[in-house]
């Protein structure tokens, strides 16, 4: 089940550098956000933060528990991006009464599949496309656990999925760059997340993967599979998925 | 040379020396694994001599405390302490340590005795004060071993920290540790007054000194280790490949690399204390390397390493014993061998590839 987010106060950044103040926000559950904005005004932080690579400087950032109930995610594609959010549909706003009860949040992490940069990956690693998505499903297990067999059919469907059968038994580090973001997209996915983050996923990636990886999210989007945070400066990429937008601005979030 | 060879394989006091070729061989690959995969090979490079300057330490301290090394039961520190008094250091085993070599064996020659190594026992000193030196001098090493993985760790931590103040680099710590150590190591044997000439042996890799103590001391810490190691090697992995797909998943990053750490601490203190820490660098890194150049994923370099450097152990083991030479440098240079042959052997696959393509090329 997909999960909500609740935003309390939160300070985004680092000791010495704090980057956004006092963000106030509920995401809900099944949604796709869009986090728009320039280069450095820290969308990469905010989903750092939320997946938990970074602490709150301040405040509280919780998650919907199992027992929350969803909401129902919109699937229709957003319009032209307003300073509200959601993007789509009128205003359902960020805080939307529709996310679960107060006493549903807690502030234990669910699993989040995070899709970086596609150098993401040192060359001195020898994996395969097979390899680097099988990790996803092996992560999404205690440590040590032996593979079973519904996992590694999550990651076989997974590749299917990105589109990668063609190239996964290739070395990672051979691929083109669009070629290892749909690996690292399928890798995210074979960890089964309940929220998918996404950072700058489409950044020097050849039109075919681009478009891949649109089809994906749109699909996902629409079964409300998980809630996904999606980091692009590209409207193009983003306006036709997004069903909520976050645009960051100078230091400051305007929905 | 035959018999040499037959020798080496059967004699019963080359025979510890011969299975502590195969355990580091068939071992410290898994480690130098992840060593060259976190590219911290001059950490590989650094902490033997760390080890090896816990093992000087160590024998001070056994000195100290008047603890000894059996004969047989750790031949390469026997002289390391000294003899307790009115007793031998070598705790009545009866052996009398290295001197007990066979002198035809092919291997370079140990140091004698001292005067008084195995000379009657009147009053026979307790196990553990007879023998007891093997774990002291372990317990010692690894603490040492473990506390520079942590100030480097903290160093690490801190230059993270102050980005942009343009402190010292990782490279730069670990070499300083090195040289720190290294002289560490010499300073420490200098001051100990009973470190003789067997010590040295230590220090060369002569592994042809192990005693039975050594090797199963060395055992048990380097095959839970290992085996822990190969167990977790996804954790391990991911924690070092990336970070933070590790961390969002759900995974503690720190605690799998502290873990690891501490793994490669126990193996590396435990390759050194029977091979020095030369040999121990050479069988870390260099069958990880061989694997590394052959392999096409990464199962494949996990399970090439540990037979590489069992097959480079082995083969410089049998040379050196037929030819006379120290043990410990030749397992070092058959490494170098089987490296060179990978690298060959790789040139020449990507070179009838690309012969493949241009010929594919031409009739297309």
């Amino acid at each position: 089940m997909p999960s909500a987010i609740r935003i309390e106060n939160v300070d985004f950044g680092y000791p010495a550098q704090t980057v956004l103040r006092g963000v106030a926000l509920t995401i809900p559950a099944g949604a796709l956000v869009a986090l728009t904005g320039a280069n450095g005004t820290g969308k990469s932080t905010f989903i750092h933060t939320v997946a938990g690579l970074l602490p709150p400087l301040a405040g509280k950032i919780s998650f919907a528990t199992e027992n929350a109930p969803a909401v129902a995610p919109t699937t229709e594609a957003a319009p032209a991006p307003t300073n509200a959010s959601p993007a789509p549909k009128p205003p359902e706003p960020p805080t939307a009464p529709a996310a679960p009860a107060a006493a549903e949040f807690s502030a234990t992490r669910p699993v989040i599949g995070l899709v970086g940069q596609v150098d993401a990956l040192d060359a001195v690693y020898l994996f395969t496309g097979s390899e680097v998505v099988l990790a996803g499903a092996r992560l999404a297990r205690p440590p040590a656990a032996p593979l079973s067999r519904d996992a590694r059919a999550r990651a076989a469907e997974a590749i299917r999925a990105v589109g990668a059968e063609a190239f996964a038994a290739r070395r990672f580090s051979e691929m083109s760059g669009g070629q290892r973001q749909r690996v690292l997209l399928a890798r995210a996915l074979a960890l089964a997340p309940q929220i998918l983050a996404l950072d700058e996923p489409v950044s020097g990636v050849d039109a075919e993967s681009r478009d891949a990886i649109a089809g994906l999210l749109a699909e996902l989007r629409d079964t409300g599979a998980m809630t996904i945070l999606l980091s692009s400066h590209d409207p193009a990429f983003w306006e036709p998925l997004a069903t909520h937008r976050l645009q960051f601005e100078d230091g400051k979030m305007l929905f | 040379m035959s018999e040499i060879i037959s020798e080496v394989f059967t004699s019963e006091l080359l025979r510890y020396a011969l299975l502590a070729t195969v355990f580091t061989g068939l071992l410290a690959p898994v480690a130098g694994c992840f060593l060259l995969l976190r590219k911290a090979a001059f950490l590989g490079v650094a902490l033997p001599q760390v080890s090896a300057a816990g093992m000087a330490a160590g024998g001070l301290v056994c000195g100290a405390l008047g603890v000894g090394f059996g004969g047989s039961f750790c031949s390469h520190c026997a002289n390391l302490v000294k003899p307790p008094a009115g007793g031998d250091n070598n705790g009545g085993t009866g052996t009398g340590g290295d001197a007990a070599l066979p002198a035809d064996t092919g291997f370079a020659p140990l140091d004698p005795p001292v005067p008084g190594d195995g000379g009657a026992v009147t009053a026979a000193p307790s196990w553990f004060a007879a023998n007891g030196g093997v774990f002291v001098q372990m317990a010692v090493a690894l603490a040492i071993t473990f506390a520079a993985l942590a100030l480097l760790s903290q160093l690490e931590r801190r230059a993270q920290n102050v980005a942009g103040r343009g402190g010292a680099g990782g490279d730069a710590r670990h070499g300083a540790l090195y040289v720190l150590a290294g002289a560490g190591a010499v300073l420490l044997l200098a001051a100990n007054p009973f470190a003789e000439g067997n010590f040295a042996n230590l220090l060369r890799g002569e592994i042809v000194s192990v005693g039975v103590g050594d090797l199963w001391l060395v055992v048990a810490a380097l095959a839970p280790a290992t085996l822990l190691l190969a167990l977790f090697r996804h954790e391990f992995l991911w924690a070092g490949a990336d970070p933070a797909f590790a961390a969002a998943s759900g995974r503690a990053v720190f605690f799998w690399n502290a873990l690891l750490a501490v793994l490669l601490g126990l193996v590396i203190c435990g390759t050194v204390y029977i091979a020095g820490p030369l040999a121990t660098l050479g069988a870390l890194l260099l069958p990880a390397m061989s694997a590394h150049t052959l392999a096409p994923n990464m199962r494949a370099f996990f399970l090439l390493a540990p037979p590489l450097g069992l097959l480079g152990a082995l083969a410089g083991y049998t040379v050196a014993a037929a030819a006379d030479a120290p043990a410990g440098m030749t397992i070092i240079a058959a490494h170098g061998v089987i490296l060179a042959l990978a690298k060959i052997f790789s040139l020449a696959v990507s070179f009838s590839f690309a012969a493949g393509g241009a010929r594919r090329a031409r009739s297309d």
